[in-house]
């Protein structure tokens, strides 16, 4: 994925100004920074929630690619089912209503919701929302898929059960993601690539983390101040 | 407390909260000795029997009936279309406001006497429930429109939902709730004016007007009688709501929850 000059402003405030970025086809680019720095319109830009001033966002060779979002909160269908809330995106790509229907046991299954497939969003807790709201992720036919913070608001556990099974779905059908977090930790574990943000013009750091994975706690200490101090200053 | 134990506790507690009160009302009844200021219950629920009986029962019931549904069925087409439109179109909801504002504040005795000028007998009830409902029934759907979440828009927009898949799974399924709700709502409306405007008209049948003869005559256990009949519609109305409403939610359920299997 391509970010070629993007400009953007919000209130008179230039968030990107001519702002580049290559992301490596089928790897997890973290971005960071601090609040207000753009990440969540970056995403935002990315999934044409927003339109930039200038610029232009190539998603792996295709200008209008569909794409996957796991939002902060898991924005279900309340008045569906789970297996429902996976079915229906699917409609328009499988018409097939069997073929359709094994996507969605397969997928559900892979998140451990297969039991749960009758139930209803509020039935279910926190972390098993999240778990389908990655399922429906990952069914739907995208080739990017773009994530703000969806463990916030999860206890610590959940938080972990729903990072390592993103990792073990995407390590089985890797597509191009786009990571938001805050926490450094995190960042530096799922990612190839980190990029912080808060310059408009360039990120604030750019590091490729794919050849120092698996990360060491030295590495991973080294990494963290690096970060800190890109942000602090 | 668990459900079973709950909805038991809750029966025996209604129970007693109508004994009482019916055992306020013949303490009261008997130490006045009274039959015009009050009399006792069991001489409303022999009038009650008596009317059960009477040839142009069934007519006065009915047309009070036909009359509130008619206003009712007129009330939910016209404030949904309204109300949605003015959740969504904020100049129409502008354009609304004034009207609303003046229907909200009139007394519904005003509505009904100027109604009587206008209209015929018979179409005061329903143009006074009319007027009076309009307003529950608009607010709460241009409330509900207004608060469709834009997040949940962006996730339908993000996960290619056609307009009619939006429409269906995400706009009417949360609509849905507070279309019920305006709708309980006004029907408990509807019926307090149209019996309110058949005792100011006196058409030849209804609920209303019968009361109304009754008082004229000093019948107070008639009158009694007939109020405890608009209750019961009342609570009939409200009964067959939750009825079709139970149904619906059940039956849709099932389909869910059948092609999850």
């Amino acid at each position: 994925m391509k970010i070629v000059n993007l400009s953007f402003s919000y209130n008179d405030t230039k968030i990107f100004d001519n702002f580049n970025l290559d992301i490596e086809e089928n790897s997890i680019c973290t971005v960071v920074g601090s609040s207000g720095c753009g990440k969540t319109t970056l995403l935002k830009l990315v999934s044409n929630l927003e339109k930039p001033s200038g610029g232009i966002i190539i998603k792996c060779d295709d200008e209008i690619g569909a794409v996957s979002y796991l939002f902060q909160e898991p924005r279900l269908l309340r008045s569906q089912t789970t297996f429902s809330n996976i079915d229906i995106i699917l409609k328009n790509s499988i018409k097939d209503k069997n073929e359709r229907k094994d996507k969605v046991m397969y997928y559900l299954e892979r998140v451990g919701l297969l039991e749960h497939r009758q139930k209803y969003p509020n039935e279910l807790s926190g972390g098993m929302r999240q778990r389908a709201a990655i399922a429906r992720a990952f069914a739907y036919p995208s080739n990017l898929i773009l994530m703000d913070e969806p463990m916030q608001g999860l206890d610590i556990s959940s938080k972990y059960d729903v990072l390592d099974l993103f990792k073990e779905m995407w390590e089985s059908d890797p597509r191009t993601t786009l990571f938001v977090t805050h926490d450094l930790r995190d960042a530096l574990m799922m990612g190839d690539r980190l990029v912080c943000l808060g310059d408009p013009n360039k990120p604030k750091l750019n590091l490729d983390l794919k050849n120092d994975k698996p990360l060491s706690d030295e590495k991973l200490g080294y990494y963290e101040n690096l970060i800190l101090n890109s942000i602090l200053n | 407390m668990n459900k079973k134990k709950k909805a038991l506790t809750k029966i025996v507690v209604i129970i007693s909260s109508v004994v009482i009160f019916l055992l306020i009302w013949q303490i009261v009844a008997t130490s006045m000795d009274s039959q015009i200021l009050l009399p006792k219950v069991h001489t409303v629920i022999l009038r009650l029997f008596e009317l059960f009986k009477s040839d142009d029962f069934l007519f006065n019931v009915l047309s009070t009936v036909y009359r509130a549904l008619e206003s009712f069925i007129i009330i939910v087409v016209f404030a949904t279309i309204l109300g949605t439109l003015a959740g969504r179109y904020k100049l129409l909801s502008w354009f609304i406001t004034p009207v609303l504002t003046v229907l909200k504040t009139t007394p519904v005795m005003s509505v009904i006497l100027l109604a009587f000028i206008w209209f015929k007998t018979g179409t005061v009830p329903i143009f006074s429930a009319f007027l009076m409902g309009f307003p529950i029934m608009y607010m709460m759907m241009e409330g509900a429109v207004e608060h469709l979440e834009e997040e949940m828009n962006q996730m339908c927009y993000l996960y290619g939902f056609t307009k009619s898949q939006k429409l269906r799974h995400y706009i009417i399924p949360t609509l849905a709730k507070p279309f019920s709700l305006g709708a309980k709502q006004t029907l408990s409306m509807v019926w307090k004016v149209v019996v309110a405007a058949e005792v100011l008209t006196i058409p030849k049948y209804g609920v209303g007007a019968k009361m109304q003869f009754a008082q004229i005559q000093l019948e107070t256990a008639e009158v009694l009688a007939w109020t405890l009949i608009a209750i019961l519609l009342s609570a009939i109305g409200d009964f067959i709501f939750h009825l079709i409403e139970a149904s619906i939610k059940f039956v849709v359920r099932r389909i869910k929850e059948k092609k999850a299997l």
